[in-house]
């Protein structure tokens, strides 16, 4: 057999054998030695993925548990890590930022646990949770960007009390969190207008609707529905019919939303930073499960509240959680 | 679902690029890319609690509803106004007061250009360069508030604001064709690219004016609105327009006029620049010029000589504004300007010099500051300073305290002047050598002290608002033009003769308990107490005592649609005579219904203006009788 004559050269078998411990123990021996290595991908270099990593490395060397060694990389995923194992320096976890790092992991050759961060929650579970890269493996996770459903609309329930009929448009992307967004309906008791952006037929009669039975619109981030093309129109709408625009980024309530509900880059670099000092503290031999964001921001847009201030009823109790 | 909501939305929509939805995956650029400032400090509308005087919005439901096909009729919606026709085709309307057929005391803008006209010392309604197609809302300040507008929102401002261009892209095509030979259409087109938003309505009206009058009118109409996003701040707006009229002249008033047409061209050009530092900071530049040509020649009292009343006039202005918020509860806007008005006119400046410039030179500031989170004090001036008259400085401020959530009391003082025009200060008529209005000398402004008390409340359970004023007003110094002695003989002159007290209360309430059912309604009780030094009445009576609107609008199933409008008037003067116009009761009703169609929507209504056929026998012989006009409405791709 080819494949048992490869093996029978010892110097081959011994390098294989080496290569079979080294993946399976790394991270187990990375708890035990001094050094923690951390591998950075970050899907850009601008300001929000520098906030998240310069957050992320804050939170874990103020633990000082361990001397903790960031390496960021910035260039092939494979050749990076074979340099870092050649330096010394092999990586005990991987931390991708944002879609594009995570796309670049999972093209990628090594069974370092991995938390995939700044990234949708839609993005883990339809492009990296079921992946060859995290299937053959326990060591993958997750810091999601976005919201869960029920924050939104404890949020909206407590700041806009009498908004009792939401309009929301699920585009085809958002469409699969429909049921997440009827339990909380239920758990919240307010009424959703479910409208589905799917030809165009159905979209001129899903704002329409919208526009005349909503006391305000949710918008659930989808990339087909709310994007730079269309934001303006929606909220040049909204405003006209009085109606509260409720959004999920910092964007948009500075573009005109009423407010926001959103975790900055820095309270994602935060939360994943933590969720590898669990794994530190507990040597746990495990990644936890992928997490939605703990700490976010309730931005409000003071001009557009001060200008429907006495069409609404805003709750501004609201913007003192953050 | 049918309405006009929904057209907004489509079309929005449906010309963003959403005309195929595949699939594009998340990812957090949808939630960290930048997005550009939409609504931008300047877009935004004052809130009603926050305002310093009392304001009224009349939004695009209520147009819609109200049947109406004139722009000057929507404004029978707010307390406090008179909407009077001169002729079918001259039309006022003035807060308060209405002495005269041009609304002179007002400061009308659509989209932040003064539409006064130099050389009419007024507002020429059918050519504000925009259709009634084109309005996204009114917003009414009912008092004085030169402050933030300067000179001639003496009695109040009327801002007209149209629809960004992208909220109508796609084709709009409209008719309407009815009774007393009214035709009218619109056609719109609007499109563009992620960034650029173009829109282009042309219409054509016409309409036979009143039953005894030889005043019918034709109207050619062109306007277009570019919106460019320049980058994420920044976002350039234009406006052009043309408005061509043929209309007809009677000689209701001096038979020496015989019935003839005339013919009268507007033009405006409209550039701003917005640059927006964060949601409530923004840089705003704006310039505009517009022109206004009567032609109005006609053989005089049969003599075979003609004369010539035509006019020019020019305006050219630019302005910029600053608005910040340098503190959480303190917001500031001010800004400087330059105006330059020029008249050309044989007829009203005389031959030896029929050409006369008036340039104004403006400083504004105004701020509004949150004392305490229920406090806010809004205080403002503006210093005017005009070429050809003096210069004035007009202060306003107002105290609005919020007693709870839903209930707001507001006191406040405003000043407002309207500095006299070139025509009223320069004036020399002649008619072929005898004199009918000579220069008297030196004008002062019109000058008026306005003080009010408002309550603003909102009842969540009733699903109603309610907004109450009581003032007092006092203008002194109207210009008025004066006969050389008491028996009313030539010539006249402008002078400042007349003082006029008013004092009222106005009330609007809103009952909205859902979005298919809604009520507007609005009442007004005025007095006023005039000098009428050459005891004309003109100012005594120049306001109804009472007057109310309702308008109620339902929305049924299967897209139907039906509205309810009732306009009443006590007596009050009639435009332009002395005489009184009997108290009045206006009922106009409309019902639409929206079909749904493959890739378009339509709508088909039918308006009865002046239901109750009320009529009025006038000196101006102005009867209007119940009309009825079928409109259809076609929106597509």
């Amino acid at each position: 057999m080819p494949v048992l004559d490869k093996i029978r050269s010892p110097f081959r078998l011994l390098c294989l054998l080496l290569c079979f411990v080294i993946t399976l123990t790394s991270h187990v021996y990375a708890r035990e030695k001094n050094n923690i290595n951390i591998a950075v991908v970050l899907s850009k270099d601008t300001p929000p993925y520098h906030a998240f990593s310069e957050q992320l490395q804050k939170t874990l060397t103020a633990t000082q548990i361990q001397k903790v060694k960031f390496h960021t990389i910035d260039s092939d995923i494979n050749d990076s890590i074979s340099t870092l194992y050649v330096s010394g320096n092999a990586p005990d976890f991987i931390v991708a930022a944002g879609a594009h790092a995570s796309k670049k992991i999972l093209t990628s050759d090594n069974s370092i646990p991995t938390i995939f961060s700044l990234i949708p929650s839609s993005y883990y579970k339809n492009r990296i949770q079921n992946s060859p890269y995290c299937k053959r493996k326990k060591y993958c996770s997750a810091v999601y960007l976005d919201q869960p459903v029920e924050r939104q609309f404890s949020i909206i329930k407590k700041g806009l009390p009498d908004a009792k009929h939401l309009g929301i448009i699920l585009g085809p992307s958002s469409k699969n969190i429909k049921n997440e967004i009827l339990r909380a309906s239920k758990k919240y008791g307010i009424n959703v207008i479910l409208e589905s952006a799917k030809t165009d037929e159905n979209l001129i009669v899903l704002v329409d609707h919208l526009a005349r039975s909503s006391d305000a619109l949710l918008a659930i981030p989808d990339h087909d529905v709310y994007n730079r093309k269309t934001a303006k129109g929606i909220l040049l709408n909204s405003y006209k019919n009085h109606i509260p625009f409720v959004a999920y980024s910092h964007s948009f309530v500075r573009a005109g939303a009423l407010f926001s509900i959103y975790s900055t880059p820095e309270q994602i670099g935060e939360q994943t930073g933590r969720m590898l000092m669990e794994m530190l503290t507990h040597s746990k031999n495990t990644l936890p499960e992928p997490e939605f964001p703990d700490a976010y921001k309730v931005e409000i847009n003071p001009a557009v509240l001060r200008s429907l201030r006495s069409r609404i009823h805003f709750n501004d109790s609201i913007l003192d959680k953050q | 679902m049918h309405n006009r909501c929904g057209y907004f939305y489509g079309l929005i929509l449906w010309m963003a690029g959403l005309t195929s939805l595949p699939a594009t995956e998340l990812s957090e650029d949808d939630f960290l890319d930048e997005l550009p400032v939409v609504l931008s400090a300047t877009r935004l509308v004052q809130d009603k609690r926050d305002a310093p005087v009392a304001t009224t919005v009349i939004d695009r439901e209520m147009i819609d509803a109200s049947g109406f096909t004139e722009i000057v009729d929507l404004l029978r919606y707010v307390p406090g106004f008179v909407v009077n026709y001169d002729s079918g085709h001259v039309q006022a309307a003035s807060y308060h007061m209405l002495n005269n057929n041009l609304a002179r005391r007002m400061q009308v803008l659509v989209d932040g250009r003064s539409v006064y006209i130099p050389s009419l010392l007024g507002v020429q309604w059918t050519s504000l360069g925009i259709t009634i197609e084109d309005i996204e809302r009114i917003e009414v300040i009912r008092g004085p508030n030169a402050a933030s507008y300067g000179s001639n929102s003496l009695l109040g401002v009327i801002s007209i604001i149209t629809r960004h261009a992208s909220q109508d892209r796609g084709v709009m095509a409209k008719a309407n064709v009815g009774e007393n030979n009214l035709a009218e259409t619109y056609l719109r087109l609007g499109g563009g690219t992620e960034n650029l938003d173009v829109k282009v309505t042309a219409a054509y009206r016409q309409n036979d004016g009143f039953i005894k009058r030889y005043d019918s009118a034709q109207f050619r109409q062109i306007n277009a609105r570019a919106d460019y996003q320049a980058g994420f701040n920044d976002t350039l707006v234009f406006h052009a327009n043309v408005n061509d009229g043929e209309v007809q002249e009677d000689n209701t008033f001096d038979s020496a006029i015989p019935n003839h047409p005339s013919n009268v061209v507007s033009r405006s050009f409209q550039l701003g620049w917005t640059h927006s530092f964060s949601a409530s900071e923004d840089f705003k530049f704006q310039y505009y010029r517009q022109t206004h040509d009567k032609q109005n020649r006609y053989e005089y009292a049969g003599t075979g000589l003609y004369l010539d009343q035509s006019h020019r006039s020019e305006r050219d202005d630019i302005e910029f504004q600053h608005t910040l918020s340098p503190l959480t509860n303190l917001s500031i806007a001010w800004g400087a300007g330059i105006r330059n008005d020029k008249v050309i006119s044989d007829y009203y400046l005389g031959q030896q010099t029929p050409a006369d410039t008036n340039k104004t030179y403006r400083l504004f500031g105004n701020l509004a500051w949150n004392i305490t989170d229920s406090t806010l004090l809004n205080a403002g001036v503006m210093l005017e300073d005009y070429e050809i008259n003096s210069t004035e400085l007009s202060p306003m401020m107002s105290l609005n305290h919020h007693l709870t959530d839903t209930d707001t009391l507001r006191i406040s003082a405003s000043t407002a002047i309207r500095a006299p025009g070139i025509i009223e200060e320069l004036t020399d008529v002649k008619i072929f050598t005898v004199p009918i209005v000579f220069d008297a000398g030196n004008l002062d402004p019109e000058r008026t002290n306005a003080y009010e008390i408002g309550y603003i409340g909102r009842f969540p359970r009733y699903n109603t608002a309610l907004d109450l004023k009581m003032y007092r007003e006092y203008i002194r110094n109207l210009i008025t033009l004066a006969a050389a002695d008491a028996d009313g003989n030539l010539p006249y002159h402008f002078a400042n003769l007349d003082n006029v007290k008013t004092r009222g209360v106005e009330a609007t309430v809103s009952f909205n308990p859902n979005r298919k059912f809604r009520i507007e309604l609005s009442y007004s009780h005025a007095r006023i107490q005039a000098s009428d030094v050459r005891n004309t009445t003109q100012y005594a009576n120049s306001s109804p005592d009472n007057s109310f609107s309702l308008q109620v609008i339902q929305h049924f199933a299967r897209g139907y649609q039906g509205s309810l409008n009732v306009f009443y008037n006590s007596q009050m003067k009639q435009l332009a005579t002395e005489e009184m116009r009997s108290d009045n009761t206006r009922v106009n009703l409309r019902l639409a219904k929206t079909f749904k169609l493959a890739d378009s929507k339509a709508e088909v209504a039918v308006s009865v203006l002046n239901l109750l056929d009320e009529f009025e026998e006038t000196r101006l012989k102005n009867v209007a009788g119940r009309r009825s006009y079928l409109s259809l409405k076609l929106e597509f791709k």
